[in-house]
């Protein structure tokens, strides 16, 4: 039955996921260290950065767009849009840089730049999701926001957009890594895909002939998921999650060849 | 594998069962197990084992004007904040208020027994309204989770969902609010009509009121008077003075070239003169009546003439209330609401509620969220703690 040195499958799944998770988990820890050091609050700017941002920016918004309508918060409606987009943002800025400064890790076996991408996704992602988290009670508390109307297809629209963002993040971060000139493309790509996005915009104000070939952009339609999941009143007409699904299943595919072709290119020192 | 040495490995592993794998497995992460998976198994097993069906019965309707006012952009929609579409009218959130006020739970409670519908037997204890005779806030809040009224932003179309433990239950209540919608619509409709109606009906009754007086006025002057119409009398009266005048200048005329022919004392001379004197007498007696002092026909007509100044205002303003009574009835039926069914009730077969795996799925996410941010923070403390 056991015999040594024949291992079952189940031996092997269970081995590999462990040091998948032990590196990951270390790498995260890594991540938080390196980016935010131990001055003053340290690892909690994780949270305090995308707070501020999205504080800021909710906090503009919501003067400027005053007295909402149809019962909309326009605090809820900035913060859902913000703070869900940075995820997108943050990892994919980052992408630009993340393997040359790790990779001097690469002289561990194990470690390989997924790893390294997932972690630093890992941590956007909870980073984010933590002010939007923290932003949301203060609301409810003061009384400006209400609790998600329809809490699974907001978590679902987070999911697949921080799923669509680390595929988009794979591919930008292998070529990146290869030519500067990409690199150097990053930031405006992921500060001109802003107003595209539908963060700030729904599928209703837009005029009727876009909306066909606005509802190709998989970003609008988690955004109108994620409204569509905090907002009782509205509407679930351009939600297309499965759509995002495929695309970002493509960008992963492609992200994971890609990656795994950038390990040629690295030479550990 | 690369030779990695893990810090506290299991070395010899001898435990390769299944089981014995599970259970190292569970222990190496109890804490993701104690915060995670075990409240979503709890709360899995009460969905699947204990919790009852709830069935679902809906009806859309709207609430229309005959006319609607159309509504401005606002500010926001200007400057491209606006958040979406918008089709709702203030007039179904009159409704959507109410089927989810005290006002209606009182009504139900009254005509249908809400708490019994509420407290089923063989419903679970968790899901169940929980006292027998509920305050009615606690009534109205078990109530508002279990009914639902939503306006469609786009549409403006008023969706109603009802969640009971009784397919027919559901069906009867879903009916009733409707029911109960409609007559809070005609009340309203009521009120609306009568304030818009009622004030320009006083003014037509207070004119017509005015009219009557002024009629009845003329009548007894006329039968004072005994003169139908003083106006027509005088004009008689003038003409028949012309008329004599006329005469009494031809007689006169006649008189005189008699004068110069015959003597003044044949009698023909003296009947003409006669004649003459007679009718002078008659033009001065009817010219006096005309407009002399006393008992004339200008005093009477002066009199009259005013009457009917009066009559003719009251009437202009009789008619004036009378088109504005009209225009207010038009506007009032302008503005009546309506509320049209869209969808009927209808008699629920399966039942669909609870939302089983949605419910513990979005448990189990938004745990695992928590406890991803949880870690995170607690990494982080670790780090700090040489």
């Amino acid at each position: 039955m056991n015999k040594p040195m024949s291992r079952s499958w189940l031996d092997i799944l269970w081995s590999g996921l462990s040091t998948q998770a032990s590196v990951i988990r270390a790498l995260s820890i890594r991540e938080l260290q390196q980016r935010f050091g131990r001055d003053n609050i340290g690892y909690l700017w994780v949270i305090a950065e995308p707070m501020m941002l999205a504080s800021v920016i909710t906090m503009l918004h919501s003067v400027v767009a005053g007295k909402s309508d149809g019962g909309m918060s326009p605090y809820t409606f900035m913060l859902t849009g913000y703070s869900i987009y940075i995820i997108f943002r943050n990892t994919f800025n980052r992408g630009e840089s993340a393997l040359h400064s790790s990779e001097t890790l690469m002289y561990h076996g194990m470690i390989s730049p997924f790893d390294i991408m997932l972690s630093k996704s890992l941590v956007e992602t909870i980073g984010c999701l933590s002010a939007l988290v923290f932003l949301q009670s203060a609301g409810i508390m003061i009384g400006v926001a209400d609790f998600p109307a329809r809490p699974i297809y907001l978590i679902g629209a987070i999911l697949l957009f921080a799923w669509f963002a680390f595929g988009m993040t794979l591919i930008v971060s292998s070529y990146a890594y290869r030519s500067p000139l990409m690199g150097r493309l990053v930031a405006p790509m992921s500060y001109f895909a802003l107003p595209i996005s539908g963060a700030f915009i729904t599928m209703s104000i837009l005029p009727a002939w876009t909306r066909p070939y606005m509802a190709w952009n998989p970003m609008m339609s988690v955004f109108e998921m994620a409204r569509y999941g905090q907002f009782q009143q509205a509407p679930s007409t351009y939600i297309f999650p499965w759509y995002v699904v495929t695309v970002a299943t493509l960008a992963s595919y492609w992200g994971l060849l890609e990656i795994r072709r950038v390990r040629k290119y690295i030479h550990v020192p | 594998m690369h030779g990695i040495v893990f810090p506290n490995a299991q070395n010899g592993d001898q435990r390769h069962t299944v089981w014995a794998r599970l259970r190292s497995m569970v222990w190496a992460n109890r804490v993701f197990f104690t915060l995670v998976i075990l409240p979503t198994v709890i709360v899995a097993l009460y969905y699947g084992l204990v919790a009852s069906n709830q069935y679902e019965s809906s009806a859309d309707f709207v609430v229309r004007r005959s006319e609607s006012p159309s509504a401005g952009a606002d500010v926001g929609q200007l400057l491209g904040f606006s958040l979406g579409g918008n089709q709702t009218s203030s007039d179904a959130y009159v409704v959507q208020e109410y089927l989810l006020s005290h006002d209606a739970v009182a009504r139900l409670q009254a005509e249908d027994n809400l708490t019994d519908v509420f407290r089923r037997s063989g419903t679970d204890w968790v899901s169940r309204l929980w006292w027998a005779n509920p305050a009615p806030e606690r009534l109205l809040k078990y109530y508002r989770s279990h009914v639902n009224v939503e306006q469609d932003g786009t549409t403006g179309i008023v969706h109603m969902t009802v969640h009971t433990f009784r397919q027919d239950d559901s069906y009867r209540i879903a009916g009733q609010l409707l029911k109960m919608g409609e007559d809070q619509i005609n009340a309203i409709n009521e009120r609306t009509y009568k304030d818009n109606v009622s004030s320009s009906q006083r003014e037509l009754d207070v004119a017509s009121q005015q009219l009557t007086d002024v009629q009845t006025r003329m009548t007894s002057y006329r039968r004072g008077e005994s003169d139908v119409d003083p106006e027509s009398t005088g004009k008689a009266q003038l003409s028949m003075v012309t008329g004599l005048t006329a005469s009494l200048v031809e007689a006169r005329a006649r008189l005189q070239a008699m004068s110069g022919v015959i003597s003044h004392n044949s009698p023909q001379y003296q009947a003409m003169s006669r004649q003459v004197a007679a009718l002078e007498a008659q033009v001065a007696g009817q010219s006096a009546k005309i407009a002399g002092p006393g008992h004339s026909v200008a005093q009477r007509l002066s009199s009259y003439e005013e009457l009917v100044i009066q009559r003719e205002q009251v009437a202009k303003v009789y008619a004036a209330a009378a088109v504005r009574l009209e225009q207010a009835k038009a506007e009032a039926k302008r503005k009546q609401l309506y509320l049209i069914r869209v969808v009927q009730p209808n008699l629920p077969v399966r039942s669909e509620f609870p939302k089983r795996g949605q419910t513990v799925f979005t448990v189990f996410a938004a745990l695992f969220f928590a406890y991803a941010i949880g870690w995170l923070l607690w990494a982080g403390v670790k780090e700090h703690s040489l």
